[in-house]
């Protein structure tokens, strides 16, 4: 009997010692991809991870920054903050989550960039010659320059705010592993870091993406580049011998050459017909036969209710019972709309306040770049450098859709001013017044956004107090009020 | 063999003694308190060696007595009594004897006399508990001893508590003492529900408060030590009640009736807009103020709605127990079954258990015991969203808010609480069954083996449920309306075994030792689920028209979400030497090993080494009339924390799943860095402590002091977001200092036949230091809601405000101190500074008890000296009012506002918007001094009156005792706290919210002022 339990107590201590407690994580994988097939799910991730930041809400909060959205009611506590031009470094968390949504989808493309290098890829058994390697990092590239330029358009000012772009900008990140800080690069660092990273992607990505049409091409990169260059507008020149806006104009010129992107002409004809397109179907999927709308050059594909890319925009929406925060237009958009403008259907007053109806749908596609943006970008580069017969055509494409009549010898003076203005209009709730008026202030000192300079301080986004460290310097505060 | 020889000559000297017999006495033996038969007590012949002990019945007999011979009844722990042999029958109650200090008690495994222990343990024992329900047995523990400090949950049912032993030491890993049942430590989890607004999962509140015979508490290395690793932050030792020899049944039923401590002293609808249009004025607008939402003031003035009144009520709770204990020579046997319902003071707002126990032990020969418990409770939590109901009724949804539309739904335009009681329905179900087996067996004299064995299997599920209603209301069109149903399964197994061998070896008359060989293994391994449609297994939320926990809900397939596991394994070893009972030296270490740690960090070494001295039986106390007792000790050793995440060392990348697809393709997501190098973190304590009794230990003292110093403290740091990373990295950084002194004192004031009056009382005094953070930045310890932080030469908890200075009579505007300390009227966070800390000077509770014939009354008080509380919602409670459509309620205070030039007041004039006050870019930024309170309190915790009906109304019934207690918990608190209860326990988001921002309130739930009245019956 004894020895029975002391041979079972031996067999249990035995059995404790012999454990070598190792524990592997089971729902993650510990491992670094092992195939090139692995590395491209990395890649989708940063696909994926573009709804985080640009499926409505920078989107939103850089409208609220601007002069189109009366903030005076429909929008949150945080979103009020932005409002007043006042993001302060302290748990303002819609601009962190913003902030860091940018720089995720960045991670992901160094991620993918870290382990596209050849020697890893040999350790794989992949073929780094592959022309999927070379597309592949193009995409990672493309990301990476369009993602710091979208950021940087927060937190910094454009290029010409100080002569030499000596201006802060953010940190650029190139390195994965680094959990540390990085410093602010000054503009000048960034636009060059994001122009390279662009340029080396346009010459890798191919006319089409081969794994799929929704991913970065060839034009895709050149529209980016030139909303890079729009955007450096009046400041010095980023590419020597060129002005911004006749690289601009170029790249423009190039993108819309490239895409199979076109003008919708059945846009705002009353016709079934959305920039920001798609719907349901009975099983909570899109419909396959509501495609994302012919203008898209890139874009957020939503696939079903799960994957939705656009909830940000849902924000806007009129068509429920309005809300605490449902966004509000200013009158003044609507009083600027003449009535003859197609386009004036696309804000609805009710009980004397402005809505926005185009997103009034429950799910749909977001296109982050389309023909009529980087037709606009062309048709206004192309007026500052001087090319008036090609603004004018570019422009009355525009009027022409909008029910308004076309427009020749006018003024160049008067051709940019409605061409900022048919910016505005045609791009209302996208994203874009705000970056405009920035750039629009370099040259026009006296501009003001809604009675206050176009420069006060707090007109750029503060940075999270997360990201400060010491030798960090954040964006000075306050004179917007 | 030697064994049989002895038996076989004590049958001989038995056989002899009947030969002689000349009497024959018989009787039984019972405990006078509580009137059980006490087996095991000795009765000799005095002046003789003859004797016999009584039966597990209590029963004896002994032969052989002459008239003139005398017995002598004793029995450990109580007093001896002598007895003449006048008749042949003598029952025997025996009394307690409260001054012999030799009771045995539990130590980390094993059992000690009480007056050989060299560590610091604090004994609670179930009389203390039995009577006053508290919501979860930690509770319990509320001013009993010095130096842990329990912050009370809430008055939610089943809320979580948090303890802390000799301060704050540990930053983001988990900083609660380790909680061990029978010799288990078991799962205790706290975030199992995630962040959930101040309803956290309580771990401890699946165990029944009825079924605790004693709970002990391990302060120093000295004694909490033996846990090694897992004693850094002390150890709570449950011990639960066993069979007794006879037949006995309990019944104990209670009903409590509760309300909130503290009811929001906010505005009503008249009020409201009184100081709304003041506001207004005051911001230089004319005419009526814009109200938020557009409400017109006609419907203002004609609405007044009491939303605290629609989401509270009188909560009403029973709890029934009843249990049985049986013993006899081979078996003893305890057994319980209880149903509880308690309903807190939130309407919808319930926590049902039943719950069962089964403790068993079972003794197969003189050299080998088995024992075996087992435990099964089930608990529904029915909860509400607090923040839906509790806080919104007092801020965001204001009086002048009507509940319904013009068509009768109700309106779901503000954050209306109705919606939430009436539209959704939320609920945690938690199965849970600890079981372990044990054998002691006894291989040759004075070795003692013992196995345990145990499982600790949890199954918890939480279930979430809108009503398509809600899109009814809100105009959702009907082919977008959706029920959102989801059930969150997650199972936890725990098995834990361990091993130990002692061996007592009396090397001469004075030098005697105690060796002590053993290792333990635990593997604890979380399963989670969620249950998906399988039509659309994209959703995490299905649509279903019922909640899922209902049995009529349609099924949904469960899929697999996850899986975490850590195992853990020890081994141990003790030394303990006595000489001449006086002098006692301890060492001990302890190896442990944690699958948290990357291979070459794994193991972690945690000794301790301790020595006490007893002066009670040298000859200067021994002449001493006034001292009795004399002891002093001290302890120095390294114990360790490892609670963190299982995987927290791995860098880590997603799996992709069939739910994961962009665009058709399978996406993968780097997740974090991997920390090959995370390791222990570790704690050096030394202790010295003194124990002292005087007049024949009626008063009973103990003075202790320590200095802990923790080193690689876990930090689970926000990585910058420009890294990308959404997790956070774990690292070993920062350093922390606890030093603190105790005292207690315990007196027997009266002792009479008739009449007993007892006292106790105890303080401790922790100072807290955070000695440096490895030269990582504060703000990456940040996020979550705590607006506490840790500051390097600061407690860990400081708040760090803005200073608040005084408000300008001229204008009624705030004035602040910048950092230099200079008045200024802006408000800027760059002027933050460290202005407070969470963390009270002393702590500590008193009590007393009378006793008189049948009737007994006790109180028991808590108190806090020191200490901030920051009323985080102040802001707005006191603040401004625009915040777009959210608005906020108000509190009376502001009645004391400044209201014309020349008014001297500490509250600023009112505004209407937050840029009246230069800087401020959002009210939800308003963070100051002027929100600072003193958190000092004193509460009585509970009061008591008890009768027990007298024996001559029982004799003849088969009722052996019967006991009414009335009882009152929280009834009175001082404190000048004015925003609420001053015991705060926020929503934490993480463990590290636990351990900084205890204090911080954001209209957090009050205590429950409850009435109980409670019947225990023996039979």
């Amino acid at each position: 009997m004894n020895k029975i339990f002391i041979g079972a107590l031996l067999l249990i201590i035995t059995f404790f010692t012999s454990c070598d407690l190792e524990e592997l994580p089971e729902n993650v994988n510990i491992n670094d991809p092992q195939s090139l097939t692995e590395i491209d799910e990395l890649l989708n991730n940063a696909y994926n991870n573009l709804g985080w930041p640009l499926g409505g809400n920078a989107q939103l909060f850089s409208e609220i920054n601007g002069d189109n959205i009366n903030g005076l009611a429909g929008i949150n506590s945080d979103e009020t903050e932005i409002y007043n031009r006042s993001t302060s470094f302290f748990n303002n968390t819609i601009r962190d989550n913003m902030y860091r949504g940018f720089y995720r989808i960045i991670l992901d493309a160094n991620v993918v960039l870290n382990f596209l290098q050849p020697e890893y890829l040999q350790s794989i058994g992949e073929d780094s010659s592959s022309s999927r390697v070379a597309e592949m990092r193009g995409e990672a590239l493309f990301l990476r320059g369009y993602m710091h330029f979208e950021i940087s358009r927060f937190m910094s000012h454009s290029p010409g705010f100080t002569s030499d772009n000596s201006h802060l900008g953010v940190p650029y990140r190139k390195d994965y592993s680094n959990a540390l800080g990085e410093l602010r690069g000054s503009v000048a660092e960034n636009y060059t870091d994001i122009i390279s990273d662009l340029k080396e992607a346009e010459s890798l990505l191919e006319a089409v993406n081969s794994k799929n049409q929704y991913f970065a091409n060839k034009s895709v990169a050149q529209s980016v580049l030139a909303k890079v260059f729009f955007q450096g507008g009046f400041g010095p020149d980023l590419e020597t011998g060129k002005t911004n806006y006749q690289s601009a104009y170029e790249y423009a010129n190039l993108a819309l050459q490239n895409t199979t992107a076109t003008f919708d002409t059945n846009l705002y004809q009353g016709t079934n017909d959305f920039r920001f397109a798609g719907t349901l179907d009975a099983s909570n999927n899109t419909t396959n036969t509501e495609n994302p709308n012919t203008e898209t050059i890139f874009g957020i594909i939503s696939e079903s209710t799960v994957n939705s890319k656009g909830d940000g925009f849902r924000r806007y929406r009129s068509d429920f019972t309005i809300g605490n925060v449902t966004t509000r237009l200013m009158q003044e958009v609507f009083n600027s709309i003449p009535s003859t403008d197609k386009r004036r259907s696309l804000i609805d007053v009710i009980d004397g306040e402005y809505f926005l109806n185009k997103f009034n749908r429950s799910i749909f596609h977001v296109p982050l770049i389309h023909y009529s943006e980087i037709l606009l970008i062309r048709a206004e580069s192309a007026a500052e450098s001087g090319n008036i017969s090609q603004a004018e055509m570019d422009l009355n494409q525009i009027l022409t859709r909008a029910g308004l009549s076309n427009i020749s010898g006018i003024s160049t003076e008067q051709l940019i001013d409605l061409t900022r203005n048919q910016r505005r209009i045609e791009l209302l709730g996208e994203g874009n017044r705000v970056n405009d008026l920035k750039r629009i202030g370099i040259k026009e000192t006296s501009l003001t956004i809604r009675n206050a300079p176009w420069n006060c301080n707090g007109i750029l986004f503060q940075f999270p107090a997360t990201e400060v460290f010491t030798g960090f310097i954040q964006n000075p505060t306050g004179g917007c009020n | 063999m030697k064994k049989t020889k002895q038996l076989f000559s004590l049958f001989l000297l038995l056989f002899s003694l009947i030969i002689h017999s000349q009497q024959t006495i018989k009787g039984t033996v019972t405990e006078k308190s509580t009137g059980e038969s006490l087996p095991g007590v000795s009765i000799v012949v005095k002046g003789e060696t003859r004797g016999t002990e009584t039966d597990f019945n209590g029963n004896y007999e002994i032969k052989n007595i002459k008239p003139t011979d005398i017995l002598v009844f004793s029995f450990i722990g109580f007093k001896t009594q002598e007895i003449k042999t006048t008749t042949t029958t003598i029952n025997i109650q025996l009394e307690e004897d409260a001054q012999i200090l030799d009771e045995v008690v539990v130590v980390g495994y094993g059992v000690q006399k009480k007056s050989r222990i060299l560590g610091n343990a604090v004994i609670v024992n179930s009389n203390d508990i039995k009577e006053v329900p508290v919501p979860s047995i930690d509770a319990a523990l509320q001013g009993k001893a010095s130096g842990v400090q329990v912050i009370q949950g809430s008055g939610l049912a089943g809320s979580a508590n948090i303890v802390r032993i000799r301060g704050i030491s540990s930053i983001s890993a988990g900083g609660d003492p380790l909680y061990v049942i029978d010799g288990i430590p078991i799962t205790q989890d706290y975030f199992l529900a995630g962040d959930s607004n101040g309803q956290n999962n309580n771990p401890l509140a699946s165990l029944n408060q009825n079924d605790i015979e004693s709970i002990e508490i391990l302060k120093d290395a000295a004694a909490a030590g033996i846990y090694g690793s897992r004693g850094a932050n002390g150890v709570i030792l449950i011990k639960t009640k066993r069979g007794k020899s006879g037949l006995n049944f309990s019944f104990n039923s209670s009903t409590s009736f509760s309300n909130p401590t503290f009811k929001p002293n906010i505005l009503n609808s008249n009020q409201l807009l009184e100081v709304y249009q003041e506001a207004w004025e005051n911001d230089g607008n004319v005419g009526l103020a814009t109200l938020p939402r557009n409400v017109s003031w006609t419907d203002a003035l004609n609405t007044n709605t009491d939303w605290v009144d629609l989401v509270t009520k009188t909560g009403v709770s029973t709890r029934n127990a009843f249990s049985m204990k049986y013993g006899n020579k081979k078996v003893k046997l305890y057994t319980n079954i209880s149903y509880d319902d308690t309903e807190s003071f939130i309407v919808n707002d319930e926590y049902e258990r039943i719950s069962g126990r089964f403790n068993i032990d079972y003794t197969i020969s003189d050299n080998l015991k088995i024992g075996l418990n087992t435990s099964i409770s089930k608990g529904n939590y029915k909860q509400v969203n607090i923040n839906d109901t509790w806080r919104n009724a007092q801020s965001f949804t204001l009086p002048f808010y009507a509940p319904y539309q013009a068509n009768g739904d109700l309106d779901n335009t503000f954050p209306n609480p109705l919606v939430e009681l009436q539209y959704r329905d939320r609920r945690n179900e938690e199965i849970r069954t600890i079981n372990s087996v044990s054998i002691d067996y006894k291989p040759i004299k004075n070795l003692y083996i013992r196995g345990t064995a145990s499982m600790d299997y949890m199954d918890f599920r939480r279930f979430y449920w809108q009503s398509r209603e809600v899109g009814r209301i809100d105009g959702v069109p009907l082919n977008e309306r959706n029920t959102f149903a989801s059930a969150i399964p997650t199972f936890i197994n725990n098995y834990n075994t361990n091993l130990t061998a002692s061996y007592l070896w009396k090397a001469s008359e004075k030098n005697s030792f105690n060796f002590l060989l053993g290792t333990e293994f635990q593997r604890s391994q979380s399963l989670f689920y969620k249950f998906v449609d399988s039509s659309n297994s994209n959703l995490d939320s299905v649509n279903s028209d019922l909640p899922l926990y209902h049995s009529n809900a349609q099924d949904y397939e469960r899929e697999a979400t996850g899986k975490s596991a850590f195992s853990f394994a020890s081994y141990f070893g003790r030394i303990q030497y006595t000489f001449d009972n006086k002098l006692d030296l301890m060492v001990l270490t302890r190896v442990d090993g944690s699958s948290r740690f990357g291979k070459n960090n794994r193991y972690g070494f945690f000794p301790t080494a301790s020595a006490a001295y007893d002066f009670s039986n040298d000859s200067f106390i021994e002449k001493s009339n006034f001292i009795s007792r004399l002891k002093l000790k001290t302890s120095f050793g390294i114990t360790g924390n490892s609670a963190i995440g299982n995987d927290s060392r791995f860098g880590a990348y997603s799996i992709p799943n069939s739910g994961t697809v962009y665009l058709g393709q399978p996406y993968r997501s780097i997740i974090r860095l991997e920390n090959p190098n995370l390791k222990w973190e570790t704690a050096r304590t030394f202790d010295v402590g003194l124990e002292m009794n005087f007049l024949n230990n009626r008063i009973e003292t103990e003075f202790s002091g320590y200095i802990k110093r923790s080193e690689d403290v876990l930090l689970d740091l926000f990585q910058v977001p420009s890294a990308g990373y959404g997790e956070r990295l774990w690292v070993n950084a920062a350093e922390v200092e606890n030093k603190g002194i105790e005292f207690n004192i315990n007196s027997k004031n009266i002792q009479t036949e008739n009449f007993s009056w007892s006292t106790n009382f105890n303080i401790a005094h922790n100072t807290n230091k955070l000695i440096s953070l490895g030269g990582v930045s504060p703000d990456l310890l940040e996020g979550g809601f705590n607006d506490t932080r840790v500051i390097e030469g600061q407690p860990i908890g400081t708040n760090y405000l803005v200073r608040f200075a005084r408000v300008d009579p001229n204008d009624g505007l705030p004035i602040f101190l910048d950092k230099e300390g200079n008045e200024t009227k802006t408000f800027d966070l760059e002027n933050r500074v460290s202005a407070g800390s969470v963390i009270p000077d002393a702590t500590g509770g008193f009590g007393t008890k009378f006793k008189y014939k049948n009737w007994g009354l006790a109180a028991d008080f808590v108190f806090t000296i020191g200490g901030n509380i920051y009323d985080g919602y102040a802001k707005r409670a006191l603040g401004t009012f625009s915040d777009g459509n959210n608005s906020s309620n108000v509190r009376t205070d502001i009645y004391d506002r400044w209201r014309n030039p020349g008014d001297i007041t500490n509250q600023p004039r009112l505004f209407y918007s937050n840029d009246q006050i230069q800087g401020l870019s959002s009210v939800w930024q308003y963070n100051h001094t002027g929100f600072l309170y003193d958190a000092s309190y004193l509460r009585m915790r509970n009061i008591s009156l008890n009768y027990s009906l007298p024996d001559k109304h029982l004799n003849g019934t088969f009722i052996k005792s019967l006991k009414f207690t009335f009882s009152g918990t929280n009834l009175l608190t001082w404190t000048k706290y004015p925003g609420g209860d001053p015991e705060i326990a926020r929503d934490f988001q993480f463990q590290r919210d636990r351990n900084l921002s205890p204090n911080v309130s954001f209209l957090s739930v009050p205590q429950a002022k409850t009435f109980t009245f409670n019947i225990n019956a023996t039979f």
